[in-house]
């Protein structure tokens, strides 16, 4: 697995660096205040007034994914092993699929602010809304730390800042943005974000295609020549060496999109269902076109530097992006080199920036609409002391993320928790919201104890694995580094076991009807519009126009 | 019969809508809706299941030349992406054209059971 860690690198273009840097924080930060103003109601603040188009609520989407471990961590991956570093982002980009099939459209339509919203239509809502709370909660501080590592990280080996410095910096703006901006902010971020990003790989990668005549097969070849690894570079292997492992990795990015709360807050910013499906429609759109330009990248990446790429890159290839830049750009010292050089970091600052705002927004959502408003007040809080509640679960969950990154030092393995962020989204979250949604007979028994039994197995069974382990590999008590292959069953199991325990339920029988309709038709949605919809086609008696 | 249903229980009541009846009338839209997501999931796990069950159990196989440096396993990526652009594509397809009309159907033949006085809770 990759390590977002890195080497100290020199750095030619360093205050070209810090300069396109600071121009992408202060347009950032001005969108942010302007998005402050428009905050009057708990609507706009956690769903930005329902007012995102499909078209920007996919971009926000690929923003929001498209982390620093999906630019530099795959593109590393892929100049170090070939084939299996696209595994993550294979599996990540399918994801989307049973997401638009399974959840995106029932989300929206049954939905308010949260996922646990989505639970609580049907079930007993303070025990599910707990339960969910805790969930997001732990998933959130996973990736928080996961990205704010990856941002000291980065940032000192690049431009030099020290390593508590870089996460502090990064950890301002990003709570900035949450505690001023709100949903809205975020998206615009991610949104300008997804924008850089792509702009940055597709540039990069059109350069590298432009250098092999524009034949891939002429830059795979070359790749595979300069490996040193034969017909195993093409093939899968070289980054799991244990057959279940890969299938589990894949398994765990294929459906921890279904189960990431901030993924799943982000259907609930669009006004319908239409636009909804139209999100994720834009958001496959520009992940799979993104992952290509990253594998041209990776494997150009190997074609062009060869070994040398690897004293650049580091030992996990993580910088292998900006030094590649660098050379395509004209090399150290030119200034076309020294300009490519400094857009290319900037662009990974950028995406460090915007990618822990989504999920901190999720899991101050949880805190502050599921915990605080629903349970501790019961419904009878205001909208202003819901935002506020939120605006200090934000500012807590964020220092809290950066004493975690502190703690845990620039030396921990971003990916590993990067995979148990999936895995554990996968486990906990996936299985109850399916089944609600689906199974007349689920109850509040088999959501608490499928969250819990999911996000326990998950967390177990990584604590357990090699890559935790204190003694040797081959002693850890759990052979496989990524747990989702045992923790998804478990988690589904818990469901089972904890709805035949918990029998008839009267309420959610009943209600299942309405999460049925409203979730296939948008009745009754937070706007209401299918509702008038069906009244004017009544009037008209003629097919109704878009929603 | 009118059922008064809370939509998040323990929360207050925003609307009247008899779920129940409108549920009955639902059928066609649920069988077609099952029928169109079942496909594209059944061709989503077959590609998807076949292609991780051959990266762990057929290494050879995958790591196999095409041409030069393109193997089986590249390809078999491409065409997984592909192939989520497709089904993406059709499902929004079939949502904004079948799917949508039968939706409407059950609308409008169910607009009596929708108190217009509660419309835009």
């Amino acid at each position: 697995m990759t390590r977002l860690v890195i080497v100290a690198a020199s750095t030619p273009a360093r205050g070209l660096t810090i300069g396109v840097f600071l121009a992408v924080l202060a347009v950032t930060l001005g969108i942010t205040f302007w998005a402050a103003r428009g905050i009057r109601s708990a609507t706009d603040f956690w769903s930005a007034g329902r007012g995102i188009s499909g078209a920007q609520n996919g971009m926000a989407i690929a923003g929001e994914f498209l982390s620093a471990a999906a630019f530099l961590g795959v593109s590393g991956l892929m100049f170090l092993s070939g084939f299996d570093g696209y595994l993550t982002g294979i599996s990540a980009l399918l994801s989307f699929v049973p997401l638009l099939l399974l959840l995106a459209e029932r989300m929206r339509n049954a939905g308010r602010y949260t996922m646990a919203d989505v639970l609580g239509l049907r079930l007993a809502a303070g025990r599910v809304r707990v339960a969910s709370a805790i969930s997001t909660m732990c998933i959130a501080a996973l990736y928080v730390v996961a990205q704010s590592v990856a941002a000291g990280s980065l940032i000192e080996a690049l431009v030099g800042i020290p390593y508590w410095a870089s996460v502090l910096i990064t950890a301002t703006a990003m709570l900035t943005y949450v505690v001023l901006g709100g949903m809205l902010a975020t998206t615009w971020v991610q949104i300008i974000k997804a924008m850089l990003l792509m702009l940055g790989v597709a540039t990069m990668a059109i350069w590298v295609l432009a250098k092999f005549g524009f034949d891939p097969i002429r830059l795979l070849n070359r790749a595979a020549e300069r490996s040193g690894q034969g017909a195993a570079y093409g093939g899968p292997g070289l980054v799991f060496p244990n057959r279940v492992d890969e299938i589990s990795t894949g398994l765990a990015f294929a459906l921890g999109t279904l189960g990431l709360p901030h993924i799943l807050m982000r259907f609930l910013t669009v006004p319908d269902a239409r636009s909804a499906r139209r999100s994720i429609g834009w958001a496959v759109g520009l992940i799979g076109v993104f992952y290509v330009f990253v594998a041209v990248i990776g494997l150009g990446g190997r074609a062009i530097l060869g070994d040398e790429g690897l004293k650049l890159g580091g030992k996990s290839g993580n910088l292998l992006a900006p030094y590649l830049a660098q050379h395509l750009g004209g090399g150290p010292g030119s200034t076309g080199g020294d300009v490519f050089f400094a857009v290319i970091s900037a662009v990974a600052f950028t995406t460090i920036l915007a990618v822990v705002a989504g999920v901190v927004l999720a899991a101050a959502g949880a805190a502050a609409h599921d915990v605080y408003g629903s349970v501790i007040r019961k419904g009878q809080s205001t909208e202003r002391q819901e935002i506020n509640a939120g605006r200090v679960a934000v500012l807590i969950i964020g220092a809290v993320g950066v004493v975690l990154a502190l703690a845990a030092g620039k030396t921990f393995n971003v990916q590993l928790l990067t995979g148990l962020t999936f895995s554990v989204a996968a486990s906990a979250n996936f299985p109850p919201l399916l089944l609600s949604l689906t199974w007349r007979r689920f109850n509040t028994l088999g959501a608490v104890v499928g969250i819990a039994s999911g996000l326990l197995a998950a967390i177990v069974l990584i604590v357990l694995s090699p890559q935790v382990w204190s003694g040797p590999d081959s002693a850890a008590p759990f052979p496989l580094t990524n747990p989702a292959i045992a923790s998804i069953p478990i988690g589904f199991l818990g469901c089972l076991i904890g709805t035949l325990l918990g029998g008839r339920e009267e309420g959610a029988l009943e209600s299942f009807d309405e999460v049925r309709v409203r979730a296939a038709t948008g009745l009754d949605a937070e706007g209401a519009r299918p509702q008038r919809r069906a009244q004017d086609a009544e009037r008209r008696r003629e097919p109704v126009a878009a929603g | 019969m009118e059922n008064r249903v809370d939509t998040a229980r323990g929360e207050s009541a925003r609307s009247v809508i008899r779920w129940h009846e409108i549920a009955q009338s639902f059928a066609r839209l649920e069988s077609l809706r099952r029928r169109i997501t079942l496909t594209l999931l059944g061709v989503f796990t077959v590609c998807f299941g076949a292609f991780l069950i051959c990266c762990g159990y057929a290494r050879p196989f995958m790591s196999r030349s095409v041409d030069g440096g393109l193997t089986v396993a590249y390809t078999w990526l491409l065409a997984l992406t592909v192939l989520a652009w497709v089904l993406v594509w059709t499902y929004l397809r079939l949502s904004d054209g079948p799917l949508r009309r039968v939706a409407d159907d059950v609308l409008r033949l169910n607009a009596s059971h929708v108190d217009p006085d509660e419309d835009d809770a």
